[in-house]
């Protein structure tokens, strides 16, 4: 079967999986620019390949074929060189979870029922969707607000890749994709944005109203309709036609500038109004992550909000914060579930979590 | 913050954006956003989406009787056999050769969804190993079709692919690449 031969890399995919649940993703460092407030910054290019159906209209045979070529022509790509390949079909539910949870994949992708394929990159700074909504979901992740080096990243990740694969591309629409919406460049910024001032202020709607001449989209804590919680939003541009890739990352560095400026505002005046108000929120989610026995990864991600604006504030200080991210990362459900197999239950989970919370807020606060 | 609609559950979807002075603004739930098939089309529910296709293909061109419509609706792209009744429906297209089939309405669909239908940006690189012999026999036969159907911008498009592939095969640069 050539179908079997093309994807060599199938075997290797559980061991490549444990890899990734042993290590941290480099994208969690808290020394970027303006980390306090950019958690993260993450570019995305949908590109598709000319002769095959898109993902949604294609049978199994062809997606077998798109992902042949596309891993033979990773093969020579520097930037992959460390990277490892998974087998999405042979993913069970709970590491498909796992995988959003690590913002590798997208919801939808998890539900994959056709042949499809992940690669993650060294670091996990650089992953591809293969066979997602179009053929490939190249992807770029850098901490804080950093868009310049997310798209210089991806966009030589995408020549090294371009050298092999023939696009769809047509000179009036660009880059042709499975949903207009993403025609033209194809590319996709985001934000990860923590932003507790402003919400606890109640201006976060008027401060998208602001922004929303800059043509930008808010979205919830996994993307894609999901709810927003721990005060984290997700940024993204909107339109890909008639904008130049350049414009776009300039427009989205510009528009984390000014949430960061606007946020820093905000902070001021809610420290200068409200004092008492802000560090009793702050305290009493420390009482809570000192002393609970339960914490569902709702409620830790609420806390971590009010814990790292204390930080922010400067009412505890650690030269090292890095945990609030880890910590956000790690205790997430599948997260705990794939390292404590027999955490199968939410329960298990919650006590498990605020074991891990107390210990290390014990220490440091 | 409260959905807009019934005031009751928090927002899951905020939904904004202003194109040519033309100003769309909604705040919902989730399950509001459902149920009304509102919600930000670059949500990535294609489902959703599909209704917005429909709402713009219907007040641009659908204008003239329903006949004509079915007519229109049942029209396919003759690679990959999706209608554009499907791709209301979906909001997907199904081929890259879609964009050609349905280059009419995507033109005007394209230019309310981001405000231009003509694409700037950077372009593919050149590639280095198109060259396989199979690649430009694949090219070939597709451009005598293109030509039969008097498709003549993808037949120069194709020429081109062709050129190109046969310049790297002789060691030479197509000149194309990203732009600056």
């Amino acid at each position: 079967m050539p179908n079997e031969r093309a994807l060599e890399f199938s075997r290797t995919t559980a061991k490549n999986l444990n890899t990734l649940t042993r290590s941290l993703p480099r994208w969690l460092d808290n020394n970027a620019p303006h980390a306090n407030i950019v958690i993260s910054t993450r570019v995305r290019l949908a590109r598709n390949l000319v002769g095959y159906n898109f993902p949604g209209a294609a049978e199994p045979d062809e997606l077998y074929e798109v992902i042949r070529e596309i891993y033979n022509a990773m093969a020579p790509s520097r930037l992959l060189g460390e990277s490892i390949f998974l087998d999405m079909l042979r993913l069970a539910k709970l590491e498909r979870k796992f995988l959003v949870e690590r913002r590798l994949i997208s919801p939808p992708y998890a539900e994959a029922d056709q042949p499809a394929m992940l690669v993650v990159g060294e670091n996990e700074y650089l992953s591809v969707m293969v066979n997602e909504e179009d053929h490939l979901r190249v992807q770029s992740i850098q901490p804080g607000l950093n868009v310049e080096e997310a798209w210089r990243l991806i966009a030589q990740l995408d020549d090294e890749l371009g050298e092999h694969l023939n696009y769809a591309f047509t000179d009036q629409f660009g880059y042709l994709t499975a949903c207009p919406t993403n025609t033209g460049t194809g590319m996709r910024v985001s934000l990860f944005v923590h932003l507790p001032a402003l919400a606890i202020l109640e201006e976060i709607e008027k401060v998208m109203k602001k922004l929303a001449p800059a043509e930008i989209t808010v979205r919830g804590f996994y993307g894609e309709g999901t709810e927003v919680v721990g005060n984290i939003f997700q940024i993204s541009n909107q339109l890909t036609l008639g904008r130049t890739d350049d414009g776009i990352v300039k427009r989205m560095e510009e528009v984390g500038q000014k949430l960061v400026s606007l946020e820093d505002d905000a902070r001021d005046r809610l420290l200068d109004a409200q004092p008492v108000a802000i560090h009793d929120k702050v305290y009493r989610a420390v009482g809570i992550m000192k002393y609970a026995r339960t914490l569902s990864s709702l409620e830790l991600l609420n806390l971590l909000s009010y814990l790292r604006l204390g930080f922010d504030l400067g009412i505890f200080k650690t030269a090292d914060r890095s945990f609030l991210n880890e910590l956000m990362v790690m205790l997430q459900p599948a997260h705990i579930q794939k390292t404590f197999r027999e955490m199968d239950d939410d329960l298990h989970r919650d006590v498990h979590r605020a074991h891990v919370v107390r210990e290390k807020i014990s220490a440091l606060v | 913050m409260l959905c807009e609609i019934c005031k009751k559950r928090p927002v899951a979807v905020a939904y904004k954006q202003v194109i040519n002075n033309k100003k769309t603004q909604l705040s919902v739930c989730m399950k509001c956003a459902e149920e009304k098939g509102i919600t930000n089309p670059l949500a990535g529910l294609p489902e959703v989406f599909g209704k917005i296709v429909a709402n713009i293909l219907g007040e641009e061109l659908m204008l003239g009787a329903s006949e004509m419509n079915k007519k229109a609706g049942s029209r396919r792209c003759p690679k990959c056999n999706t209608s554009l009744e499907k791709f209301e429906k979906t909001g997907l297209l199904g081929c890259d050769e879609c964009y050609q089939a349905f280059e009419k309405e995507l033109a005007v669909l394209l230019r309310r969804i981001h405000g231009s239908n003509k694409h700037i940006g950077s372009r593919p690189r050149p590639r280095r190993v198109v060259s396989h012999e199979k690649d430009v026999v694949k090219l070939r036969a597709e451009l005598a079709q293109a030509i039969s159907k008097e498709k003549f911008e993808r037949a120069a498009e194709l020429r081109d692919l062709i050129r190109d592939a046969e310049r790297e095969a002789n060691g030479k640069n197509s000149g194309r690449g990203r732009k600056a």
